[in-house]
């Protein structure tokens, strides 16, 4: 249902432009070129048939071509997939593996100057726009330490920067998840249960408290996952890497439309794949979850 | 003062701060925003060699005053985040209101549009809709306003639902009160602090989409001195200037985290925990 109406969407969204063929042929064709043009690309026929059409081969996989690239969408966006998909996830564990340790710490410390220290930094990344940390990560370990190259993938030293870039959306929002679930864990009975019986504080935490604040940040972590696959144009466009956001990018810029249905229509698709899949691991984690 | 008020206190002085400065822009601006001169291209700060007191900020690649186009930015960056949240937090909230309120096929409808709503992936949408109607700062409120209004609906839906179950609302439609009077008069007053934390959160989140926008060229559209528009235009002199990226970039960043400082302690001090 959701899907359905995205696609009804992003189909309307590219069609709403005005004259695409003018677009293409330039804004001095004539008007038999243009005529030649819109009935080429099968723009003269009325917009519904044009939809039906379109959503009927979208579902078989085939998204037309690209006015500009002149070759198959699918195969465009199969070729530049991988590389985001690959960032996407390198990024969402660079997250975890920062949000969860400090969300830990600040709840451990609750109300100390620890927790306000954790949370005024949380706060501070929350505030730096992704791109421009980009250029200034550009600035500091390629240019001036020379650490990391400038730009490009070419090996995996390459993936370092816009892995962090892409991973500081979703730290914030994760690190204020895994703080409060635990402060709630160890509030709980069970943990003062725990602490009666005597158990080691490492074991009180790791055992008892985090297993259940863990669960929350788990299930938001796929959710957050589609969020940074959407943020994926302003990070690639900064490092120039060839991912499916430089290819949106682009086409947007250029009004290659079949290019940006699919695109949006793809990411979309992802997203609610994802919220999916969290409900799900969401489940799987925690039963009292279950057939609600 | 308690520690936990500080934060508060340094979010709503920046937000003030810039505030104060984005209404007053063309009274502070030393030399005109716009005003090329190709002889005094990237001038650097005063702070640094070869900068002078003439230009505190110094100038851009066209030769115009960093610190003035710098002051009009904060016009802009204000003017986006308050106009998109007045009308994205009036999208949100009449559909959230309405959602809690009647629950049923209504609330069903509601949560079905912020699905889709959440499944749109923003900067893609955002970029391509400026792109077809050509970019303009209304454009681009307007953009921004129509695609961020989810947070306000989820929100305003929950706490309208919580709202609804309490005797109050009962003893109101027990005296005979209209619909209409319990929701603008019982349900909305009870829930505002809420929609404010969340109005902070928006704003933050459009002022720094604008800029995401702008720096992709599909924003705020020059020779207006969008902050992220300045970074994306100082962007291929970064190497040699690194100070034409940095100064917008802090701004930016500042404003931001002064606007969730805000946000923050504003949620601790009205008691409107919406984290959970």
């Amino acid at each position: 249902m959701v899907c359905l109406t995205v696609l009804i969407l992003s189909f309307g969204l590219s069609r709403a432009s005005g004259n695409l063929a003018i677009s293409i042929a330039g804004a001095d064709a004539s008007a038999e070129d243009i005529a030649k043009i819109n009935h080429e690309l099968g723009l003269d026929r009325p917009l519904p048939v044009q939809f039906v059409d379109w959503a009927n081969r979208a579902a078989h996989g085939d998204f037309g071509e690209s006015f500009l690239f002149h070759e198959k969408v699918s195969s465009l966006i199969e070729e530049h997939l991988p590389v985001t998909i690959t960032l996407g996830l390198i990024a969402i564990a660079v997250a975890v593996v920062v949000a969860v340790p400090f969300g830990i710490l600040a709840a451990l410390y609750e109300g100390t100057y620890i927790d306000v220290a954790v949370g005024v930094v949380a706060l501070a990344g929350q505030a730096i726009p992704s791109f421009w940390l980009g250029l200034m990560l550009i600035l500091w370990f390629g240019v001036g330490l020379q650490w990391l190259p400038i730009a490009g993938l070419d090996d995996w030293t390459g993936y370092i920067l816009p892995s962090i870039v892409l991973a500081f959306v979703a730290i914030p929002v994760m690190l204020r998840m895994t703080r409060s679930g635990m402060v709630d864990a160890m509030r709980s009975d069970y943990v003062r249960t725990a602490r009666a019986k005597g158990l080691a504080r490492i074991s009180i935490v790791a055992k008892h408290a985090l297993r259940n604040a863990a669960m929350p940040v788990v299930a938001v972590s796929a959710v957050q996952l589609g969020f940074i696959l959407g943020g994926s144009v302003v990070t690639e466009v900064v490092f120039n890497i060839r991912g499916v956001g430089y290819l949106a990018w682009e086409s947007i810029g250029k009004g290659d439309f079949p290019v940006i249905q699919a695109v949006v229509l793809l990411f979309s698709i992802i997203f609610v794949g994802l919220t999916l899949l969290s409900d799900l691991v969401g489940a799987a984690l925690d039963p009292r979850l279950r057939g609600r | 003062m308690r520690t936990r008020q500080i934060p508060l206190l340094v979010g709503a002085v920046i937000v003030g701060v810039t505030a104060l400065v984005a209404l007053a822009a063309p009274l502070l601006v030393p030399h005109d925003p716009f005003a090329q001169n190709l002889a005094q291209r990237y001038i650097s700060p005063a702070w640094m060699a070869g900068g002078s007191s003439e230009h505190w900020f110094g100038t851009d690649g066209l030769g115009r005053d960093y610190l003035s186009r710098l002051i009009l930015g904060a016009r802009i960056s204000m003017l986006i985040g308050v106009a998109t949240i007045i009308l994205s937090g009036t999208i949100g909230t009449v559909l959230g209101v309405l959602g809690g309120y009647f629950g049923g096929k209504v609330d069903a409808f509601v949560m079905f549009i912020v699905s889709c709503r959440l499944a749109i992936p923003l900067i893609l949408v955002a970029l391509t809709v400026v792109f077809m109607v050509g970019s303009s700062l209304t454009v681009v409120v307007l953009t921004i306003g129509l695609l961020l209004w989810e947070r306000f609906a989820v929100v305003s839906r929950a706490v309208t639902r919580q709202v609804c179950g309490l005797d109050y609302v009962a003893a109101a439609w027990a005296a005979g009160c209209s619909r209409l009077w319990i929701i603008t008069r019982e349900v909305l007053p009870n829930i505002v602090h809420h929609l404010v934390v969340i109005a902070t959160v928006d704003m933050a989140i459009a002022i720094l989409l604008e800029a995401s926008l702008s720096f992709l060229g599909l924003g705020v559209p020059p020779p207006l001195p969008s902050w992220g528009l300045m970074i994306a235009e100082g962007k291929d002199y970064m190497y040699f200037k690194p100070w034409v990226i940095e100064i917008p970039g802090i701004a930016l960043a500042v404003l931001v985290l002064g606007i969730n400082l805000l946000g923050d302690g504003l949620r601790d001090s009205l008691g409107a925990n919406t984290d959970r």
